[in-house]
């Protein structure tokens, strides 16, 4: 039955936050520290509230800044990943160089470049856009070089026999038949790059971003505002790597019935 | 929704222009040594030749040196590579199993119970996105500062990427065969111990390769900022601190290094005695 299917989460939900209200009270910790669900909702409605010297409510500025950074380096990523990928698809030489490094580069964690970052460019959006560019990179040149070899070479001959042109070849064969695994790359891309923007918005911004809001709240001992953050990026998490990767998906490789939905 | 990954073994791609895969030829063969070894005389040419400050970017013959002094601790205690990742290596691997025991126990109940799984995804499902290093400060909070707190962050990334592949794993098992073994008259801890986890066994493998990588990639991010005293985040973001930018790049060293090792040679034995034995993944060709 359906109803099921919401009433279920639904209980399990409002007996989780009832346990957890109701503990936090009872425990006599300060709830300060320990705030039980009803002080975190409060703070989400106190943030969202403009007031006169801010005009913009302080918690849309600390989404705004964290996603412009996001979509800023997920643009990097997305033009030099699939760039070098298809490089290095599309010539075996390019991929017998570099396909050690890059498989040399994936298991590091992005966090390990923040430091060299910060030395070469300092605290800021250029350090941060840069080192969530990297670790959103990887991927997609790993799954475009992937998707790219995997393309029956035989197409490509048969194109190339009419007349077509690399640039032809790349834009009616490649980048259709590569798409598949582009967006599924996109998908990890999406989930290495919030990590990682996170991370770095912990140790690198000078004063903004969700990541900043979180960490400056430690400064000041709220942890109520730490768990509207940890909310926020559970939000946006999800639109960007579930929702925005999976209308992708349903407009391109559904669509073309190259993938399907179970 | 479970993240899959990408397969990390190239050699089980379709092979180009024709050529049967491992045929490699002289140039292709050399390609890797070569670009390898003009990036490094580019790079130490242009430090030692002045072209950029050995501040920004140290020649890698000194970050070799600093490393291997580090290594043995002559480099001073602060920069003593050794110490730093005995210290990062023990809080990994405690994390991990931790991890892994919440994460199996865990990804076994939510795949048995079909209830529980209905009740908890949904929660899990918005759990998945919020990156476990964003739980270090709550945690330095809570716990208190130091090791015991990226411990419990190290742990989380462990079991928050294994229970979806576990959870994945358990479901997938074909309902045919838990009929086949009830019409034999099988009790249901038989079916689980020798039908259920035998044939979830290669998600729950995934699973803790997943959950190894996501446990290192939080050691290392909230090593920087919990205020441990040891670790090779710390040695990495305290050299950042006093420009000892050899010392940085010789803990990124090391740290690829350490990647490379726990995703290369920890599990590849492993994966030959067990899944590969059994016939549950193919023998890569090389």
């Amino acid at each position: 039955m359906t109803w099921q299917r919401f009433a279920l989460p639904t209980a399990a939900l409002v007996l989780l936050f009832a346990a957890w209200e109701a503990l936090f009270r009872a425990s006599g910790f300060n709830l300060e520290l320990f705030p039980p669900p009803s002080r975190i909702v409060a703070t989400i409605f106190r943030l969202l509230e403009p007031t006169e010297a801010r005009p913009v409510p302080i918690l849309l500025i600390h989404i705004g800044v964290s996603v412009g950074r996001l979509l800023a380096a997920m643009l990097i990523a997305l033009v030099v990943g699939v760039g070098i990928g298809l490089l290095m698809g599309m010539n075996r030489y390019v991929y017998a160089a570099f396909q050690p490094l890059v498989n040399a580069l994936i298991p590091i964690p992005a966090y390990a470049y923040i430091p060299i970052l910060l030395l070469w460019a300092g605290r800021g959006d250029l350090s941060i856009v840069i080192v969530t560019a990297i670790s959103a990179c990887l991927p997609l040149i790993y799954n475009t070089t992937a998707g790219v070899r995997g393309v029956e070479r035989g197409q490509i001959r048969a194109l190339r026999t009419f007349g077509a042109s690399r640039i032809d070849v790349m834009r009616l064969v490649l980048l259709p038949a590569t798409l598949t695994s582009i967006v599924a790359g996109l998908r990890l891309a999406f989930g290495q790059a919030w990590r990682t923007l996170v991370g770095a918005e912990f140790i690198a911004t000078p004063k903004a971003g969700l990541g900043y809001m979180i960490f400056n709240a430690r400064n000041l001992l709220q942890v109520e505002v730490m768990f509207v953050g940890l909310f926020a990026l559970g939000v946006f998490g999800f639109l960007f790597i579930y929702v925005l990767v999976g209308r992708l998906e349903d407009r391109t490789v559904v669509r073309w019935g190259m993938l399907s939905r179970q | 929704m479970p993240r899959s990954s990408a397969p990390k073994h190239s050699d089980d791609l379709p092979a180009e222009s024709g050529k049967k895969a491992g045929k490699k030829d002289t140039a292709e063969r050399l390609a890797p040594y070569v670009v390898f070894a003009a990036l490094l005389a580019a790079w130490e040419a242009a430090s030692r030749g002045g072209l950029v400050s050995p501040l920004i970017l140290p020649p890698p013959s000194l970050v070799l040196e600093t490393c291997l002094l580090g290594l043995v601790g002559k480099a001073g205690l602060a920069y003593h590579i050794g110490m730093h990742a005995m210290h990062s290596l023990v809080l990994l691997f405690a994390g991990f199993i931790a991890g892994s025991v919440l994460g199996i126990v865990g990804g076994i109940a939510l795949g048995l119970s079909p209830t529980l799984y209905r009740a908890i995804n949904p929660l899990l499902g918005f759990l998945m996105p919020i990156p476990a290093i964003a739980w270090a400060p709550v945690a330095m909070i809570w716990i208190g500062l130091g090791w015991p707190a990226v411990l419990a962050i190290v742990t989380y990334a462990c079991v928050a990427e294994m229970i979806f592949n576990i959870t994945a794993g358990i479901r997938a098992v074909p309902q045919r065969m838990v009929w086949q073994v009830q019409t034999f008259g099988a009790d249901r801890a038989f079916i689980i111990w020798r039908v259920i986890l035998p044939a979830a066994f290669p998600y729950i493998f995934s699973g803790l390769k997943l959950g190894l990588a996501a446990s290192w990639r939080a050691l290392i991010g909230a090593e920087m900022f919990a205020g441990v005293a040891r670790g090779l985040g710390v040695m990495l973001f305290q050299a950042q601190d006093f420009y000892a930018t050899d010392v940085v790049f010789s803990a990124l060293l090391i740290i690829a290094v350490v990647s490379l090792a726990l995703e290369q040679i920890g599990f590849a034995a492993i994966e030959k005695r067990t899944l590969e034995r059994w016939g549950l993944a193919r023998t890569a060709e090389v």
